[in-house]
């Protein structure tokens, strides 16, 4: 058995077997990424997932007695849950169903196991909670999360044998819930995060705005002001589907025909062209290039210091992102569409998959002291130590609050920026002592915690960082 | 609109106990309340005056005259600021009552002998030289003039008035003294 990687992304997921040098890629049953969308049925608790589920959401939606959920990825954290006669489901049940139809996939591709062990991508900042219901998650499919890497860094590892002679690459990954850029160093057989920012200006959102484009034309057509929220909530939704379809249609065509049965009681038709949906989308394209600009900047080089730009993700076929990079100077001839967007991720996660544990900090963090210095709480170039450390503050004022700042520290020489902040209530100056405790956790995220001794633990302040940077080992085998 | 407010760091790290007695938490405290709640801890029963020059900074001293009231108008002065290379009191009278160039007089009993050698070193007049020596940066009162002294009148800046108000007559001789005596050292 192979190596896997695992890219659970919010419209399709994708797991990568790399086993030597062979490649496997499993997903549906034609070939492509599962689509990450679960019908439950309410009468039965009958879960459908996958392709399946994909083709007849709509039709089953319509009928009634179903639940479809999709985006799953987007609300691990929140409290929802669906209703079915025999059990309610939270977002980690219904992730788990997604990651079980991808191993029950990779069994019947000849894995007699199924997939038991994999490094999963994850988006930009995703959040501790999310990162832990993940695993829980995985868990309940029966696969161990070994590690989790960011998205588009891990699209990078898939390219490294390509690019392992450059420099400095970013890393464009624009897919259905998140953009995510990496800013990657590339020194020998590591590549370390210089920087990586994310935003939730994706797909999805896309898609929302576009199908509102497509309500004006339908109503404007009609003579009609009805508001979009007075629209049946059944309708609405194959609304966004078919602009959803329409957006992607737009990029091999300069027109589409929406077409839908009924909408707000009756038929609708609407010619969509690339004009018409550039005024929506373009405002997209614009805030995704200037974040790819931030991060470059954030990374402390400017875009003249790239070697290479990797574009990935499905946003990033949207055609109007390729005419932009294109005639943007800072970019222009610059960038590349990766070749098997949908796939990279996962390979790139399976990579790191066959080298576990050889990551380690890309930067420092510090604990901001009152006379300006910083007390170094893990430093660069350590290896992930999960062991809890403590240390003991006092107030050097008079003040009821200890102010607690931490920042992080990439290469020496570059100014610190302000990781996280929060308050402690205590006694007051002399009379109170403040208990910190910190830890990188398994799921690569910095958490710590403060107490005053006058509370007690029981009044504990914990936060935790998940936008750490790593460096990551690459094995002489993945890179010949 | 740019903000102009921050977050500052109000705490060091600590590992004996009791944390306040050892030497690397002292020069991290500051703002006048806690130096002074410090110093009772640090040295119960002394007099104030003598506790702040020996345990504290130019700059904690600073702290602890810069919470002080103006004796005319009841502001407090501005701050601590850096001038050269050393601390002040800025003073800015909220209420125009005050000037900043407001000076406040004091007699010294000065070594009558030693003024008159600083005075030709200097090639000045005496109340000048009062600034030339007290700008240099003055610390605790040490030893009493032991020559001939004579009292003279000086006019001090808000600054050294309100790091000096609390001290005796012939505590702030023996300020000035010393001060006088290490100004002559540093010229020569």
């Amino acid at each position: 058995m192979g190596y896997f990687g695992i890219d659970f992304g919010t419209t399709n997921t994708s797991a990568v077997e790399v086993d030597g040098r062979a490649v496997q890629r499993y997903g549906d049953e034609q070939g492509k990424p599962l689509p990450s969308v679960i019908i439950l049925n309410q009468a039965t608790d009958e879960v459908v997932g996958g392709r399946q589920a994909w083709n007849r959401r709509l039709e089953l939606q319509q009928l009634g007695g179903f639940e479809v959920v999709g985006s799953i990825k987007r609300c691990l954290e929140s409290d929802r849950h669906w209703v079915t006669a025999g059990r309610s489901w939270t977002p980690r049940d219904i992730a788990a169903e997604v990651l079980k139809q991808l191993s029950v996939r990779a069994r019947q591709r000849g894995v007699a196991a199924g997939i038991r062990k994999a490094t999963f991508s994850i988006p930009v900042g995703l959040s501790a909670r999310a990162r832990s219901v993940l695993r829980e998650a995985a868990a309940l499919a029966d696969i161990e999360v070994s590690s989790f890497v960011v998205e588009s860094t891990a699209a990078f590892v898939r390219y490294f044998r390509d690019l392992r002679n450059s420099r400095h690459v970013a890393v464009f990954d624009w897919g259905g819930g998140t953009l995510d850029v990496s800013v990657l160093r590339i020194e020998g057989l590591t590549i370390f995060e210089l920087a990586k920012e994310g935003m939730s200006d994706a797909g999805d959102v896309m898609d929302q705005e576009l199908a509102l484009l497509v309500h004006k034309m339908i109503m404007e057509s009609r003579g009609e002001n009805l508001a979009i929220e007075e629209v049946p909530t059944k309708d609405r939704d194959q609304l966004i589907i078919r602009s959803e379809m329409a957006k992607c249609a737009l990029s091999s065509e300069e027109q589409v025909s929406i077409g839908l049965e009924h909408y707000a009681g009756q038929p609708a038709h609407v010619e969509l062209t690339r004009r018409n949906a550039a005024g929506v989308l373009g405002p997209f394209v614009d805030r995704a290039i200037n974040l790819l600009a931030s991060t470059v900047v954030q990374a402390g080089l400017n875009a003249d210091s790239l070697d290479d730009i990797i574009v990935i993700g499905g946003s990033s076929q949207l055609w109007m992102l390729d005419e932009r990079l294109a005639a943007d100077p800072r970019f222009a001839g610059r960038y590349k569409l990766a070749e098997r967007p949908e796939w990279d991720v996962a390979h790139g996660a399976a990579i790191l998959e066959q080298t576990p544990g050889n990551y380690e900090l890309a930067e420092t963090l510090g604990l901001h002291l009152c006379d300006g210095t910083h007390f170094e709480l893990v430093r660069r170039g350590q290896a992930l130590d999960t062991t809890p450390r403590s240390l003991s503050l006092a107030l050097v004022e008079d003040s009821r609050e200890a102010n607690l700042i931490i920042d992080r520290m990439t290469d020496l020489g570059s100014p610190p920026t302000n990781a996280l902040h929060f308050s402690v209530p205590t006694l007051g100056f002399l009379d109170d002592e403040i208990r910190l405790s910190y830890e990188l956790t398994k799921d690569l995220t910095f958490r710590i915690s403060a107490y005053s001794r006058s509370r007690g633990p029981a009044k504990t302040e914990t936060r935790e960082f998940s936008n750490l940077r790593f460096g990551y080992h690459l094995g002489n085998a993945n890179a010949r | 609109m740019r903000a102009n407010v921050g977050r500052r760091s109000n705490v060091t790290v600590v590992s004996d106990n009791p944390y306040w007695e050892t030497p690397t938490f002292a020069p991290h405290v500051r703002g006048r309340s806690a130096l002074l709640r410090w110093l009772e801890k640090k040295a119960p029963g002394a007099s104030l005056t003598d506790a702040v020059y020996r345990y504290l900074s130019p700059r904690q001293r600073a702290d602890v005259a810069w919470e002080t009231p103006c004796d005319t108008c009841g502001a407090r002065p501005e701050g601590p600021v850096l001038k050269g290379a050393t601390v002040e009191v800025e003073f800015r009278c909220p209420q125009g009552t005050c000037k900043a160039s407001h000076h406040t007089a004091r007699t010294l009993l000065v070594d009558i002998d030693l003024v008159n050698r600083a005075l030709l070193r200097a090639r000045t007049d005496p109340s000048t030289l009062v600034q030339l020596v007290l700008g240099h940066g003055f610390s605790g009162p040490g030893e009493r003039p032991r020559g001939r002294s004579v009292p003279l009148p000086v006019r001090l800046t808000r600054s050294q008035y309100l790091a000096l108000k609390h001290h005796t007559d012939a505590e702030l001789a023996a300020v000035f003294h010393a001060a006088l005596l290490s100004w002559m050292k540093a010229h020569g």
